[in-house]
């Protein structure tokens, strides 16, 4: 994890790591950290807190954005976000979609993550068959074709999907984040990579990139390439 | 008229020739397990951390006993032996022996069938003719299973291979299923609506399968009620058993009894039955 790594340039390198000092209080949604004044870090969500002491003279704690995979336990490495209203994708070239999807907060204390903390409760769901499919953290949101229309909520991240092929009704979009970078603006909203949808049959491949889905954002955590290839996120498509 | 003192020195020649020649097999094998005990050890050291322990530890099988083989052909070198006529002797040999420990041939058969088969794998949670736990480790001739209670549990592999295997880890979810009792006068829809926000507000509940929450069973003492989710096979018994211990907290919340059996008794006959209240004596 790229913790103490600064953003890089652009407007969010100012937001992301949020600095806490000794006596400091940041809420995000439902999770709350405090950096005390005796030392005590303490970081708590809507699965339970914990806590850790800092030495003498450290003067702040970091909160860094992170993909939303440990929060009770670490069990899975993608995200699907199911549409409120599944989306009708009629073919005939690139459409652009934008959706929330939920990220998690890593607190780093002295050049080391004591805490994970999840602004918002978790959930996991099943994405294909018991057998092969893929246990992904879920979140059920609004889908857009318009960033604007999309409503900041705390503990979301926007997502942008390209999505191409054959004539579909899409349910949800499902991605693997892990070492996926995090992106923000100057106003401190969280954007995920753009990612691209191939609808091929009765499956929706998604393949998450690296690069900002808007120019003039800033790296709010860097990620880490985990392979040469990015992997595909394969879900099948409901049947009407 | 046999020389005697040639005699005594050819014999003492050929011993002393063959002794060499023993030494140095026997300084082969030797060479070779510690050679093959160095590569595990090191194969252990680089691999561990980075793979898992099913995919390392065949390999690591693997390499040992080939360089032990290896060693124990070196060794057979000097004495004139080539490699296909140890072949059709070790096949022969092989078929003596065979017939002869027919339950290690079947072990190390079914050992070999285990590791390519890979019905289980080291990590993995399983059932296995009557044992239940985390698989340890998988040799050619047995596999250890670690049971619940911590217990070390070595099963000969023909044992397992004949055996019915339940692999907890092969599936992605597993179903976990209350049966719970509510009183004839609690209100249905409410308890119902409890079980169901339970279910809900579990983080490892997957929405997708869908919960279920129904009535089961009308019994003698209590409707019986069944609510079924989906998790995460790596955390099934982590929330099958918080979901058992938040279920009464949660009856309770929504004002849900559940009852002691009981039994209604009537008695039909309008016998007279002296009842005699008081204290004696």
């Amino acid at each position: 994890m790229s913790f103490l790594r600064r953003g890089g340039g652009g407007a969010g390198a100012r937001v992301y790591p949020r600095r806490l000092p000794r006596g400091g209080v940041e809420e995000i949604g439902e999770a709350r950290v405090s950096f005390r004044e005796d030392g005590v870090v303490e970081a708590c969500d809507p699965h339970g807190c914990s806590r850790v002491r800092a030495p003498g003279d450290l003067g702040e704690v970091l909160l860094e954005p992170v993909a939303p995979f440990n929060r009770p336990t670490r069990l899975s490495g993608c995200v699907f976000v199911e549409f409120e209203e599944p989306f009708v994708y009629p073919g005939r070239g690139v459409r652009r979609l934008w959706a929330l999807a939920p990220y998690e907060v890593a607190v780093a204390a002295g050049g080391t993550v004591v805490a994970y903390v999840s602004p918002l409760r978790v959930k996991y769901t099943l994405v294909g068959d018991v057998v092969g499919g893929s246990v992904c953290r879920h979140h059920r949101g609004p889908v857009a074709e318009e960033l604007g229309v999309l409503e900041r909520a705390p503990g979301l991240a926007y997502v942008a999907v390209d999505v191409v092929g054959e004539p579909a009704l899409l349910p949800g979009v499902g991605f693997y984040a892990v070492g996926l970078p995090l992106y923000t603006d100057a106003e401190g909203r969280l954007y995920y990579p753009r990612m691209e949808a191939a609808v091929r049959g009765s499956l929706v491949e998604v393949k998450a990139g690296q690069e900002a889905p808007v120019e003039g954002l800033g790296l709010a955590q860097r990620g880490r390439r985990l392979a040469l290839l990015a992997p595909v996120f394969s879900a099948p498509l409901p049947r009407p | 008229m046999v020389d005697a003192g040639n005699l005594t020195r050819g014999v003492v020649g050929r011993v002393t020739a063959n002794a060499e020649k023993l030494l140095v097999a026997a300084a082969a094998i030797l060479a070779s397990v510690a050679l093959a005990f160095l590569v595990r050890r090191v194969m252990r050291r680089s691999l561990e951390h980075r793979l898992p322990s099913h995919v390392y530890k065949p390999l690591e099988n693997l390499v040992f006993y080939g360089i032990v083989g290896l060693g124990v052909l070196g060794a057979a070198a000097p004495f004139g032996v080539s490699l296909g006529s140890l072949l059709v002797a070790g096949g022969f040999a092989g078929l003596v022996v065979g017939l002869a420990s027919q339950q290690a041939v079947s072990n190390l058969v079914s050992g070999m069938f285990l590791l390519v088969e890979q019905p289980l794998r080291v990590g993995d949670p399983v059932s296995v003719g009557g044992v239940s736990g985390i698989v340890v480790d998988i040799n050619l001739l047995s596999t250890r299973i670690r049971t619940w209670d911590g217990y070390i549990v070595r099963m000969p592999n023909s044992s397992i291979y004949s055996a019915s295997i339940t692999n907890y880890a092969r599936t992605r979810a597993r179903r976990v299923e209350l049966r719970i009792g509510v009183s004839y006068d609690a209100d249905l829809d409410k308890a119902l609506e409890a079980l169901r926000a339970l279910i809900e507000e579990h983080p490892f509940c997957l929405v997708n399968p869908a919960p279920e929450v129904f009535v089961e069973d009308y019994a003698d003492s209590a409707i019986v009620l069944n609510a079924r989710c989906w998790a995460p096979s790596q955390v099934w018994f982590t929330t099958r058993t918080a979901l058992m211990t938040a279920v009464k907290r949660q009856l309770d919340r929504y004002g849900v009894e559940i009852p002691y059996p009981q039994l209604d008794l009537h008695i039909r006959d309008s016998a007279e039955i002296p009842v005699r209240l008081g204290r004696e004596g």
